[in-house]
């Protein structure tokens, strides 16, 4: 007997609600949700709310389960085609659950899926009542994608851009989080004097706004800059702050950058196995979250420092480990160039230091 | 936000009643429908910290949207009289600054 489906009105739910909903939603296995995606209230645009808060908040912190999040939902989303909620709200989650997935592909280097999010994220907030806004926050995350691709002068070029675009919309975390990707490339452009004012203009700029996510990062690269540059008070002071404000947010992506900017304080300040143990830890917590880029920068770091002290063929062992995950994230043809020459001198025995130097560059990564 | 939405509101029914020519009926529901919408579309990713004033336009924006898409699908297909047809012809974008500029000049 051929049946029809009957939709009948369901009581709308609250906002608290609605986090609770994602959290079950979450912790039920992903094959069993569409099954029970009534029950789950999937198709309630505070439950969708309610996921993509929590997944933006782990895309830091466990960027591959934020991933498989995402992913499902985006799928749950578009087949079959589901009415949700009211006007532009299937459009916008569509959006926000590919801009999500992107940004987790970004985290976790993989730069052509995150390409395909975007493009994906790019379609569908086409069509959202603040397309605008929204589209300015998918253009952070492509040039936070060009810094990692080293595409420096093109983003110095853009970032103004997307300020004023934020600040017209007066979205002033945004516009501030945009400040961090020119703070970025100065770093990785050797210009750390004007790199440290930029974050420092961040830092107040968080203090003033109470953002703490932003006020850490800031906290973090200063971290990094006094230390490359012998400042010890001052990397100290920095990363102290830091490691409070990220141990207060739980972000163990930040507790691990600021080890990594101990270890190069202990470096410069002639400290070497202190400065590789700090890497070390590090490394573990990148390893633990899945961020297989960052491991392999630190494996080329700390190959670098044992060059310093002749040991050759520790150094060797750093690099032939870190050759794998490298392999697998997709760079940019000079970048290649690099990875090539390292390559063929890890063979012959005698390692290319500029070869070596050059590539970690291609690992600095901006925020979320 | 309550305020917000409730100094739009008479903006916002003028223009569903008299521009988009919905019923006094349709205009009421597709109110209830915006003001749901209004309040979750504030808590989305990136306008949680914009101020509530700045997305006034938004809300316009919406309204004009909503009673556009309702009197296209309401007469889907049917001849439309000129003065409704010049209504769903323009842009609800062009539409809604208007209204906020109109806004702005009363306040």
């Amino acid at each position: 007997m051929a049946g029809r489906l009957l939709r009948f009105p369901v009581k709308p739910i609250s906002s608290d609600e609605g986090i609770a909903a994602a959290r079950r939603a979450l912790q039920t296995p992903a094959l069993a949700r569409e099954a029970r995606s009534f029950d789950l209230r999937l198709e309630e645009p505070e439950t969708l709310l309610g996921l993509c808060g929590i997944l933006r908040g782990e895309l830091q912190t466990a960027p591959e389960a934020v991933l498989q999040e995402a992913d499902f939902f985006y799928r749950f989303l578009e087949r079959p085609k589901r009415s949700i909620g009211i006007l532009d709200e299937r459009e916008f989650f569509m959006g926000e659950m590919a801009l999500i997935a992107g940004t987790a592909c970004r985290v976790l280097s993989r730069r052509e899926d995150a390409r395909r999010w975007f493009d994906r994220s790019e379609a569908w907030f086409r069509h959202t009542v603040n397309s605008v806004a929204d589209w300015s926050r998918l253009s952070y995350q492509r040039l936070a994608l060009r810094v990692e691709e080293r595409e420096f002068n093109e983003v110095l070029e853009l970032v103004p851009l997307l300020v004023e675009s934020f600040e017209k919309l007066e979205m002033r975390e945004d516009a501030l989080k945009c400040r961090f990707l020119e703070g970025v490339v100065l770093m990785e452009a050797d210009q750390p004097s004007r790199a440290i004012e930029t974050f420092r203009r961040i830092r107040a700029g968080a203090r003033a706004m109470g953002n703490d996510q932003l006020l850490a990062t800031a906290l973090t690269n200063l971290t990094q800059l006094h230390a490359a540059l012998g400042e010890v008070e001052e990397a100290l002071d920095a990363s102290r702050h830091a490691l409070l404000v990220w141990r207060r947010l739980d972000n163990r992506v930040g507790v691990a950058k600021v080890h990594w900017g101990m270890g190069d304080l202990l470096r410069v300040t002639g400290q070497p196995s202190p400065a590789v143990e700090a890497y070390r830890s590090a490394q573990k917590e990148f390893a633990e979250i899945g961020m297989r880029g960052d491991v392999a920068a630190l494996q080329l770091v700390v190959a670098d420092l044992l060059l310093d002290f002749g040991e050759d063929e520790a150094a060797r062992r750093e690099i032939l480990a870190a050759l794998p995950a490298i392999d697998e994230i997709q760079m940019v043809p000079e970048g290649m160039a690099a990875l090539a020459l390292l390559r063929e001198s890890v063979r012959g025995r005698r390692i290319d230091r500029a070869a070596l130097r050059e590539l970690h560059g291609y690992f600095g990564r901006p925020g979320d | 936000m309550d305020d917000l939405f409730e100094r739009a509101l008479p903006v916002i029914h003028s223009t569903l009643e008299s521009y988009y020519r919905l019923t006094e009926r349709e205009a009421r529901s597709a109110e209830q429908d915006l003001y749901v919408w209004f309040h979750r579309y504030a808590r989305r990713s990136g306008l949680t910290d914009t101020p509530i004033r700045s997305l006034r336009l938004s809300l316009l924006l919406a309204a004009c949207q909503y009673g556009r898409s309702f009197q296209l699908w309401k007469h889907g297909g049917t001849e439309l009289d000129e003065s409704l047809g010049r209504a769903l012809a323009r842009e609800p974008q062009e539409l809604a600054s208007e209204l906020a500029a109109r806004m702005d000049g009363e306040s």
